[in-house]
């Protein structure tokens, strides 16, 4: 039989399949023992969440006190001053 | 049908990025499918806001008495949620609006000043149960399946009118008051004496 090198392509087609294979194994073990997806989504809902409550884009542990109803305000019964004047 | 050889199928290089392909195509359907249950979470918060600003708005009215503010305030929210596209929307597994609450709130914020206590209206339990997913490749979207994301309490603080009962047992007691300023008032009729407002209540 005459030698030839037809196969040389063969083996490096599969070397890089299982270079690509382990590369995407891992990096999909990593994105989910990290839990990047669910810190794409439960990091951003908590400033979510304190804007939807209480109109204020922070933790909705922190929100109440900064609810804007609690400032003072000019129309109130005591007719107070504006704050500053 | 046209046959390949053997060394065409050998030398070809176009399988060599098909994984890649379909790898960058799961993480892109993986991306594509939080943002669009985001976009559509805070679409619903929307239409679930106004539900609340209705209930809170419906008790607000002078009626009878409180119970009363209180049973039209939350037939209002039952009327909402239970027909049209409303009904469509909350009443199935992805999004639920439920518990409506309407009275005083104001023991769930610091007291800066009496005249700031306006925390009284309406509150609903929202549920965005869509966020929580299971995606191929990159894994859940919440870390556990008790996971406040998605959970928020819709507001709404309208204040409340005085109802017909307050405004009789307030004239009632302001009665008793002037009756007691002097007692040339005592030969006045007690406050058990049919009391008829002016301008009514």
């Amino acid at each position: 039989m005459k030698l030839n090198q037809r196969g040389q392509l063969t083996i490096e087609a599969i070397l890089l399949m299982a270079a690509m294979v382990s590369m995407a194994l891992f990096l999909g073990r990593e994105i989910r023992d990290r839990k990047m997806v669910a810190g794409l989504v439960e990091g951003p809902w908590q400033p979510i969440q304190g804007m939807i409550e209480d109109g204020v884009w922070t933790n909705p542990k922190d929100s109440k006190a900064r609810h804007p109803s609690i400032k003072a305000r000019h129309a109130t019964a005591r007719g107070n001053t504006v704050p500053g004047s | 049908m046209k046959s390949v050889k053997r060394s065409n199928i050998l030398k070809s290089e176009e399988g060599i990025i098909s994984l890649d392909f379909i790898f960058a195509l799961t993480m892109a359907f993986g991306f594509a499918a939080i943002f669009f249950v985001m976009a559509l979470t805070l679409a619903t918060v929307e239409a679930g806001q106004y539900i609340t600003f209705a209930t809170a708005r419906t008790f607000h009215g002078a009626h009878e008495n409180q119970n009363m503010q209180r049973d039209l305030a939350l037939e209002k929210f039952e009327q909402l949620t239970g027909s049209g596209i409303f009904s469509r929307i909350f009443n199935q597994s992805w999004f639920t609006l439920k518990n409506p609450q309407v009275g005083d709130f104001n023991g769930q914020y610091p007291e800066s000043d009496p005249d700031n206590a306006i925390f009284v209206g309406a509150q609903v339990e929202y549920r965005a149960k869509v966020l929580n997913m299971r995606l191929p490749v990159v894994g859940n979207t919440t870390e556990d399946d008790n996971s406040p994301v998605g959970s928020a309490i819709l507001n709404a603080y309208l204040m409340r009118e005085v109802t017909s009962a307050e405004c009789r047992d307030f004239n009632s007691q302001r009665y008793e008051k002037i009756r007691k300023l002097d007692s040339k008032y005592d030969e006045l009729p007690t406050a058990s004496a049919t009391l008829v407002t002016d301008n009514g209540c």
